[in-house]
């Protein structure tokens, strides 16, 4: 019987232990606290505690008070499945005995533990799961162990159940953690090495030591000839590496690292030896026993990844599992690093075309100046000396002579001419054409292009008709560039009209737009050829007998757009075509406008 | 003035091309100017410093010493500091134009010219 003196002291004694629980000490502190506070609550001489490990195969822990460390030492090792021990974790009971010596199911203690005659078991868990056991003997002065005795040993096997749990929690959350920190490593080494050599060098010794193994090899899928080729390893002979990086190879499906590629799971070995399916040098090696897990993107295997020990190991599904994991970091840091290099090569080749492209600018540049420079020198020589010649200067020429060389001088005009529309599109092409806009009076400008072109038209036999409905006297454009365009419009269509056709040209202006349109009754250009008029070289199939580049429309065309305005072309073969230009009416340079007008004025 | 007056005026050209010298050369003294000529940059200012022209026809494109660096220095030396110059160019190059109007040319002439077309401009720049 406990007193009722006793009472307080018995339920502070439980609270400090209850506060000791909850406070941060560690597992082996709170044990023996819970062991002391056990045998005093229950007057016992001597009370231990076993905690069973995970397994379930024997205690991790055994918690003793009331006997020195030397027979405690003694005691040996506690068996979990046997007699009264048995009795406690296996069948979740309490026990309570009076003489333990005479009960049969003492057995299975070790023969230097202390003797026993009252006994109190109690079996330590929670939430259905056998964390160990607590039991008291030799109760003072010889009395039986009560219920209150029962009562309170169980508050303090409910208390250790608890602080094991949580224990155990605490150190499966800081493996984890551990855990994720490691794999955390292996994806910012995968992150920090976009070269696959780097990753690969840096990430095998990382997984090796992530699974504490001796070995780390590294298998990828080669699209081409579906096998597995050794691309890294690491051994602990380099010799043997080299023999087996590149060398090494499995189909898919063929061989353990064939048959892990084609299934997509793991495969654990235990003994090398006794193993079929294995590469001869892995046991030349001495590795013992290997894990191999799959290299898996979501819908496909990369390669296989495999860690192997020298000594033999039983690889737990907590090591797969890490593995795996690694292997799913790696995976991705691979298909990373291949995408890096597939970019890195696209952007090179870019660079290198982009190089070539530059010094073919280049070479065209030089070319253009050439062209330039070369041409139009001797063009002078030539068109100068015709001048002379045929000007009659050094003697009178027969009508006969003068007819050649009006053909020389006429041949000389086609060249300088291309040489013009060259050197203009290579401009354009550089970005360095550039309008010089002052006030235009267009009437004007195309009653001058009209004129100039009246004695070629004559000559063929073509009627040239100027028709201005309302001209533009201040359009704000680059004169000698709108002149080329009128010249060109009204070239082509004395070009393409026969002789008794008409070329009607008119200009009209209204309040948004001025527009100037070429009509002839030429030869036409079929339908289906109107869309490629404005390309370069592009000649219609009804200009075969005529002279010319193919360049003339497409410089119209820029020169009109640089304006911002717009051309179109209407044609019928065989009937004649209408060419259209639209040019804006440029508001907002009519500032400009004034002030230029002022000072021509 | 004519052809045959002494007291003619003098046009100094300077092209690298000997072709377009004699070319000017013929026009030009057709005119009854008189014309000297020189086939680089160096010989033509040593000229124009010696016989101070009325007029320097310069070619742009020249190796060696380009017609603008002509200028320049035609326009340094104080005695051909006003010699009035009509510059040879090539169409399309419109920055030569613009330096060589900043550096005191009074005209240009875009190749390939037409000999009439070059006697206009001198007879301009000459008075006639």
């Amino acid at each position: 019987m406990v007193s009722s003196t006793q009472k307080p002291d018995r339920l502070r004694t439980l609270l400090e232990t209850g506060i000791a629980i909850s406070s941060e000490l560690s597992l082996e502190v709170l044990l023996q606290r819970i062991v002391q506070a056990a045998a005093l609550l229950t007057d016992s001489t001597y009370a231990a505690l076993g905690v069973i490990d995970r397994a379930g195969t024997g205690l991790e822990r055994f918690v003793t008070t009331g006997i020195d460390e030397e027979t405690r030492g003694a005691i040996g090792p506690l068996p979990v499945g046997r007699g009264i021990l048995g009795v406690l974790i296996g069948d979740a009971r309490t026990l309570k005995l009076h003489d333990l010596g005479t009960d049969p199911r003492s057995v299975g203690f070790p023969p230097h533990h202390p003797p026993m005659r009252t006994f109190l078991g109690m079996p330590i868990r929670l939430h259905g799961v056998a964390y160990g056991n607590l039991y008291l003997t030799e109760k003072t002065g010889g009395a039986d162990f009560d219920e209150e005795d029962v009562e309170l040993v169980s508050v303090l096997a409910g208390q250790a159940a608890v602080a094991i749990e949580n224990a155990r929690l605490y150190e499966a959350e800081r493996a984890t953690r551990s855990r994720q920190e490691r794999l955390q490593i292996v994806t910012d080494i995968a992150l920090a090495h976009p070269e696959l050599d780097d990753l690969l060098f840096a990430l095998l010794p990382l997984i090796r030591k992530l699974l504490a193994a001796d070995t780390c090899a590294l298998f990828l899928l080669d699209e081409d000839s579906q096998e597995l080729v050794a691309r890294a390893a690491l051994y602990p002979d380099p010799d043997i590496e080299e023999k087996v990086i590149g060398h090494v190879r499995y189909p898919v499906g063929q061989g353990l690292v064939g048959r892990v590629a084609a299934e997509g799971k793991p495969v654990v070995i235990g003994d090398v030896e006794h193993t079929t399916g294995i590469h001869p040098i892995v046991r030349e090696i001495g590795i013992k026993s290997v894990c191999y897990v799959p290299l898996l993107m979501p819908s496909k295997v990369v390669g296989v990844l495999h860690v192997g020990t020298l000594s033999p190991r039983t690889f737990t599904d907590d090591d797969i599992e890490l593995l795996r994991m690694a292997a799913d970091r790696a995976a991705m840091a691979i298909v990373h690093a291949r995408l890096f290099q597939a970019e890195r090569s696209t952007v090179e080749a870019l660079a290198r075309t982009n190089d070539e492209l530059r010094e073919l600018d280049r070479i065209k540049d030089f070319f253009v100046s050439t062209v330039s420079h070369e041409l139009r020198t001797p063009l002078t020589s030539m068109l100068g000396y015709l001048e002379i010649l045929r000007g009659g200067e050094v003697g009178e020429l027969s009508d006969e002579q003068q007819r050649l060389l009006e053909i020389v001088d006429r041949n000389c005009d086609r060249l300088h001419n291309l040489v013009d529309d060259i050197v203009f599109l290579s401009r354009l092409d550089g970005g360095l054409f550039h309008l010089e806009r002052a006030p235009v009076d267009l009437g004007q400008l195309v009653t001058e292009r009209v004129e100039s072109i009246q004695p070629a038209a004559e000559k063929k036999g073509v009627a040239v008709q100027l028709h201005i409905a309302n001209g533009c006297d201040q359009l704000w454009a680059d004169p000698s560039r709108l002149a080329q365009v009128v010249d060109n419009l009204l070239s082509n269509a004395v070009k393409f009209t026969p002789a008794g056709g008409d070329v009607f040209i008119t200009v009209a202006t209204s309040d948004e737009t001025t527009h100037i349109e070429v009509r002839d009754t030429g030869v036409g250009i079929p339908e289906n050829e109107v869309q490629r008029l404005f390309e370069r070289f592009f000649r219609a199939s009804t200009a075969r007998n005529v002279q010319g580049t193919g360049l003339g429309l497409s410089i119209t065309k820029s020169i009109v757009d640089a304006h911002g305005g717009t051309i179109s072309v209407q044609s019928r073969a065989g009937v004649g075509s209408r060419v259209t230009v639209h040019l804006p009416l440029v508001r907002e340079l009519a500032a400009v406008n004034d002030s230029a007008a002022e000072v021509t004025t | 003035m004519n052809a045959s007056t002494t007291s003619a005026m003098t046009v100094l050209v300077v092209d690298d091309e000997q072709d377009i010298l004699d070319l000017v050369r013929f026009r030009l003294e057709h005119d009854g100017y008189r014309v000297i000529t020189a086939s680089d940059g160096q010989t033509g200012l040593a000229l124009a410093h010696r016989e101070h022209p009325d007029l320097c026809i310069l070619d742009v494109m020249m190796p060696k010493l380009t017609g603008l660096e002509v200028l320049a220095r035609l326009r340094a030396d104080p005695v051909t500091a006003d010699t009035r110059v009509i510059l040879l160019t090539s169409r399309g190059q419109d920055s030569d134009i613009d330096r060589g109007f900043e550096l005191g040319a009074q005209d240009y002439v875009t190749k390939p010219f037409s000999p009439k077309e070059l006697r206009r401009r001198v007879h301009a720049q000459l008075g006639r």
